[in-house]
This record gives structure tokens, sequence and C-alpha cells, in this order.
């Protein structure tokens, strides 16, 4: 049985052992999977340490970099470094491209393989070193998010959640979401926005409709959002999505972009260029609300996929591979 | 035969009046299209009266001109329309902070008497913030007049020189790495490419083993000439724009590679066209198809030089504008 040790960034700057992690929509489930030990850090002070195991996977971010590199230098070539994509994949053109992506190719580059969260963005990565590159994903607790599904027939009011904040995360376009909501009429938006006195003026002047709410807890997101009808997540960030896979676990269908992987792989009735394809994103939204066999079909399509594609034994069997790729015993 | 006021930026300054311009490939040659009075500046007396000669004011967008539009349209009687002219990237909405850029953005797409894009298919997503006219209108080019003499017949191309677009330092949002790397899937090219900070990338581009020849900025003469003599060029840039460099390459009879963000890369070369980084096997499959395969790569030049000669020509954008006036008068 290998040994895997899980780094993700923290304030903290030396590298600190949190044991194992339980399973979660999150990094912390990619974590439980691999049966890894999790570390938080961005600095390793004991190599030695390091040395009980087979692989580190390294939750990358621009704190990361620099770890991964000294990590790969310092320790015996036995010992694999596989670095895991977090952010998007246009990271590496909105970073500053000095120092932060000379050092992210650098990285990957000197990794022994790479994960990546969007199946897709495997070939882009791979433009820039010759390292293993393989889509991994993150473990989706569905048993868990299934509890919170709420029949459609029972969503009397017509609730429609919107993905990012107006605020702190403009990128989300959640502006987008927010006018595409109104193109039917009666709907009230549900939103994430921590500043709320400071938008509460133009969501007024703008006739949208909006239940605000601050940060929350998984448990209290899954409650809420469970009573929406639709999921908005016009997002241009290319990442894997877990907004559009928690609102499809409730069975609730999402009209969203095609740079997130599981938007794609759960809607494709749903799924649009956020920009450039408007009348076809109008016309799927208001469909939604007047076609009620169209609105169960996206759900049970998504349904569907979840409980065959987003599974643990899904997910073990892909880390399988990679580490195969990683080892050189990989046939393929 | 109506008079148009062409307003374009220029930071902590007064309105002022330029006259006409000459035809160049930039905003100046809309102005010049359009028979424009020149103007810039991003503030403007109280009074307005100099602007009140004018039947439509038209104004370059950016975050230093929202509040601008908003008080001329305050200001002005209302047989003057004004319009806003999208520049920059359609994506800035979700780029800007929100406050108080991008409200004010979109209450500048409610005030103005219509709105005309730079991109065709984004014409419907800034409809979704305001119940006034949008439409395309684009940008002249200046085929005839300037561009077709740096054609360079194939035959004289005997080094392979790749144009690649962006900037690594200033502006790495346009994804010039990406194209960068993706020149090494073709054996012994040649890279040219714009970077103001040559020292801080040379060590990088040495150890990648890049052989390129960087250049700092210059004039657009200087651009034509120097570019020219390239084989192909990359610009898979996904911010949402004209796509000038796309432009300008097709004009000088030279295929380019890039994403279908752009207006004019979509538009010229429908098959170098794919999503910049989640199509890449398809992209490496036709840079190296240019390579190998002349006839693609003529088929390819030669489509692109119909197009602008049918399509990216004053009189088309006259007809879009003429459409443009009726749609504001009609409101």
């Amino acid at each position: 049985m290998s040994k895997v040790a899980f780094l993700a960034p923290a304030a903290t700057k030396g590298l600190r052992k949190h044991g194992k992690s339980d399973i979660s929509h999150s990094i912390g489930g990619v974590a439980h999977l691999m049966d890894a030990d999790t570390y938080f850090g961005v600095k390793c002070n004991d190599y030695k340490e390091m040395e009980q195991y087979d692989y580190l996977v390294i939750n990358q971010s621009t704190t990361m970099y620099r770890l991964t590199m000294e990590l790969r230098e310092n320790l015996p070539s036995r010992i694999k470094i596989i670095a895991f994509a977090d952010g998007a994949h246009q990271d590496l053109t909105r970073i500053p491209f000095a120092p932060d992506g000379m050092l992210l190719i650098k990285a990957l580059q000197v990794s022994d393989g790479f994960a990546s969260i969007v199946e897709d963005a495997v070939d882009y990565y791979s433009l820039f070193a010759n390292k293993p590159c393989s889509f991994l994903g993150i473990p989706f607790p569905y048993e868990e998010v299934k509890k919170f599904q709420i029949p459609p027939q029972q969503k009397h009011d017509k609730l429609v959640a919107i993905n990012g904040q107006l605020t702190n995360a403009p990128l989300r376009n959640s502006i987008g979401g927010l006018f595409l909501a109104k193109k039917v009429k009666g709907v009230r938006a549900l939103l994430c926005e921590p500043e709320r006195d400071k938008v509460a003026n133009f969501l007024l002047e703008n006739h949208i409709v909006v239940d605000i709410h601050s940060t929350i807890n998984y448990t209290e997101f899954y409650r809420r959002y469970s009573k929406c009808y639709v999921g908005i997540s016009l997002d241009p960030l290319g990442s894997w999505g877990r907004y559009s896979l928690d609102l499809a676990g409730m069975g609730i269908p999402v009209i969203g972009g095609p740079v997130q992987h599981t938007q794609k792989k759960l809607f494709p009735q749903l799924t649009f260029d956020p920009f450039l394809e408007m009348p076809k994103i109008i016309s799927a939204y208001q469909r939604l609300f007047s076609d009620l066999s169209f609105y169960n079909e996206c759900r049970n399509y998504a349904l569907n996929i979840i409980q065959r594609e987003f599974t643990n034994e899904k997910f073990v069997s892909r880390w399988d591979n990679l580490r195969r790729m990683v080892d050189g015993t990989d046939k393929n | 035969m109506s008079k148009v006021a062409f307003i374009a930026p220029a930071v902590n300054q007064e309105l002022y009046n330029h006259g006409k311009q000459l035809f160049e490939h930039s905003i100046a040659g809309t102005a010049h299209v359009l028979d424009a009075d020149f103007w810039s500046g991003d503030h403007c007396s109280p009074n307005y009266r100099d602007l009140e000669e004018y039947d439509y004011v038209f104004i370059n967008e950016n975050c230093e001109m929202y509040q601008l539009t908003i008080d001329l349209r305050e200001g002005l009687p209302p047989k003057t329309k004004v319009i806003g002219y999208a520049d920059g990237a359609y994506q800035d909405l979700t780029r800007m902070p929100f406050m108080p850029h991008g409200m004010l953005l979109i209450k500048m797409l409610k005030t103005v008497d219509a709105f005309v894009t730079l991109v065709e298919d984004a014409v419907g997503y800034y409809k979704l913030f305001t119940d006034k006219p949008v439409a395309y209108l684009g940008m002249p080019f200046p085929y005839e007049k300037k561009v077709r003499q740096f054609q360079i017949p194939l035959e004289q191309k005997r080094e392979k020189w790749i144009a690649v677009a962006g900037q690594l330092t200033h502006c790495p949002l346009k994804n010039c790495i990406g194209n960068l790397f993706l020149t090494k899937k073709a054996e012994k090219v040649k890279i040219l490419f714009l970077e103001p900070q040559p020292d801080k990338v040379k060590s990088f581009l040495d150890e990648n083993n890049f052989a390129v020849a960087i250049h700092n900025h210059i004039v657009q003469d200087d651009f034509f000439k120097e570019y020219s003599r390239c084989y192909i060029g990359i610009n898979l840039d996904p911010l949402g724009s004209l796509g000038r460099f796309s432009l300008d390459l097709a004009g000088m009879g030279i295929p380019v590679i890039g994403g279908p963000a752009q207006q004019h890369q979509k538009m010229l070369f429908p098959q170098l066209t794919f999503e910049p980084f989640l199509e890449v096997p398809k992209i490496v499959s036709a840079y190296q198809k240019l390579f190998s395969d002349l006839g693609f790569y003529n088929e390819c030049r030669d489509y692109a030089l119909h197009i602008i000669e049918t399509e990216i020509t004053n009189e088309k954008f006259m007809v879009r504008w003429n459409n443009i006036k009726e749609l504001v008068n009609n409101v």
C-alpha cells in the first residue's frame, strides 16, 4: 500500500501535518480518497519527514510553486511529486508572468506528474512540460447531497440560484446571471454577497428581486439552495464547476458555460458560451420554466451522470492510472 | 449630412476638438470613415455648448468615460444622440471592480441612445443590461490603402518566422505564453514578438530553447514591415475584442491560428479558430498542417483575403452605421 501526502496552501509557512481528512466536496475529499496525510503550509523545513511517502500531491497556487520545486530537488527520486491543479486553467494568463508564470511553468516541468480538474485542459498544461498529465477531478459525496433533493412540483416559489459574488468575484459573471434571471417574470434570485449594503441600491434600481446571504457553511448551502428551481453559473473561469455539480446533486438544472468540467458533463443542453450565445441561453432558461419535460430531461440526465461517472470508484481508478503514468508502468 | 463628434479617452483632460482624422487602422479610422470631428478628454465643461452642434456624439468607452457619457446624455438636448462605442473586451464587466466601474458601465448602457460593439456575437450579452438599441459596428480596415502592399509571396519566405501575439510581462491575459509554447510543435521556426521588458524574460526563453526576435513598441508602418515576413501568426487570445492582430496579418496574406472570442479571427479563419485552452490537440494539428500542406495553407490565406475584400469594407461599415442611426432615431 503506497503512502501519500496531500499538501495544501496555508497562511502558516512551515508545513504542518493535520492527519487524515473526511470525505467532502473539496480538496479534503481528494486527500480522503487517496488515504493521504494532509499537510498545510508553503515551506518544508523537514525533508526527512517527507521521505516516508511514496507520493506527494501538491495543491497548486502561486504560493506553492517554489515548494513544489524545492521538494523535487531535495527528495529522492523514488518519491514522486504530483502537482494538482487548483484555480482556473487560465491561471497562467491571469497571474503576473514574472515571477509567478515562470515559476508555474518550472513547477510543471520539474514535477513527476500533473493532475488537472478539467479534462479538456490536460493538453493545454501538456504544452509546457513533457511530464505525464491527466485528468483527476474531485470526489463528490453524492449520497450526502442526495438528501437535499426536493421534487420540482414542491417548489412553488421560482427561486434561481446565481453563482459568484458581485463585489468580491466579478470575474465569475454573477452580473450576467442576475440580469439573465430577469428574463422570466416573477422569479427571485438567491445570491451570496458579503457586501450587501454596497449593492442593495443597484439591485433595487435594476428591479432585481434577490435574496442575499453572506458566506455560509456546506450544510447551510445545501439547505438553502435545495429550494432553488434553476441555477445559473455563467462563469468563464475554467475550473471544476463545483456549483453546477452541487446543484445537480440536489436535482436542480444549471445553465452554465463550457469551460467548467462538471457543467459540460452534466448539462450539455444547458451549456453555452457565457458571452457569445446569449440568445440560446435566454431561450434555454425560459424553456426550463415553460417545459416541464425538458426540465426533467436535463435534471435526470445530470443525476444519471453523477451516479455513473462521479463516483469514488472512477476517481480512484483515475488516481491509479496517474500513479502508473508517473511510475512509468503505464503501457499506454 | 449629419454631424458627428467622436470622443476618445484622455485622462484628466477637458474635451478638446482635434478636427478631422486621416484613415488609420485604429479608432481614428472609425472617426475618419464617419467624417467625425475627433475629440479627446474625459470631462466636459458644464455648458456642453460645443457639442450641441452635433447630431451624434460617439464615445469610445472605457472606465474613464462612463461618467462622461452619462453626463453628456443628461446635459445635451435629446436631438443630439449619444452613442457608446465598445472598446476593450466584452468581458470587461467581469474584469473590472464592480464598484464603481461595473455599476457605472451598466448605468451608461442604460443611459445612452445606443451602444455599438466590436464583436458581433457579443451584442446579445450587452443587450441583457439595457433596453436601448445595441448593434455590431466593428472598425474600418485600410486594406487597399495600406496593408495590401505588404503582402510577400510565399516562395520568398525561406525562414519560417512565426508572429506571436501578446506580451509576456505586460499583458499575460492575451495568452502569449500559450502561443510561444505552441510554436515548438514545429521544427526550426523563429519567433517574432513584442516584449518591452526583454531582460526580464531572456533567461526563461533561453532555458526553454526559444529562437526569438523580440522588439519593443513600434509604429504601424514598422509593424507591417516587420511582420510581413512571417509565415504564420498565432493569436490564441481569450479576450473578446476586434482581433486586430489576426486582421493585420490576414491583410498581409498570413494565416493566423486563434480563438473564437475575437471578431476577425472567427470571420477570417474558420478552419484555424479554436478554444485556446480546451482544444489544444486540434490547434496543434492545424498548426502542423499549415507547414505540411501547402494547399491547406493557401486555402486559409485566400479565404481570409476574400472575406477582407468582400466583408471588411468601408461600404459595409457605412451600411451598419446607417442602420444604427436608423435604430437610434426610431426609438
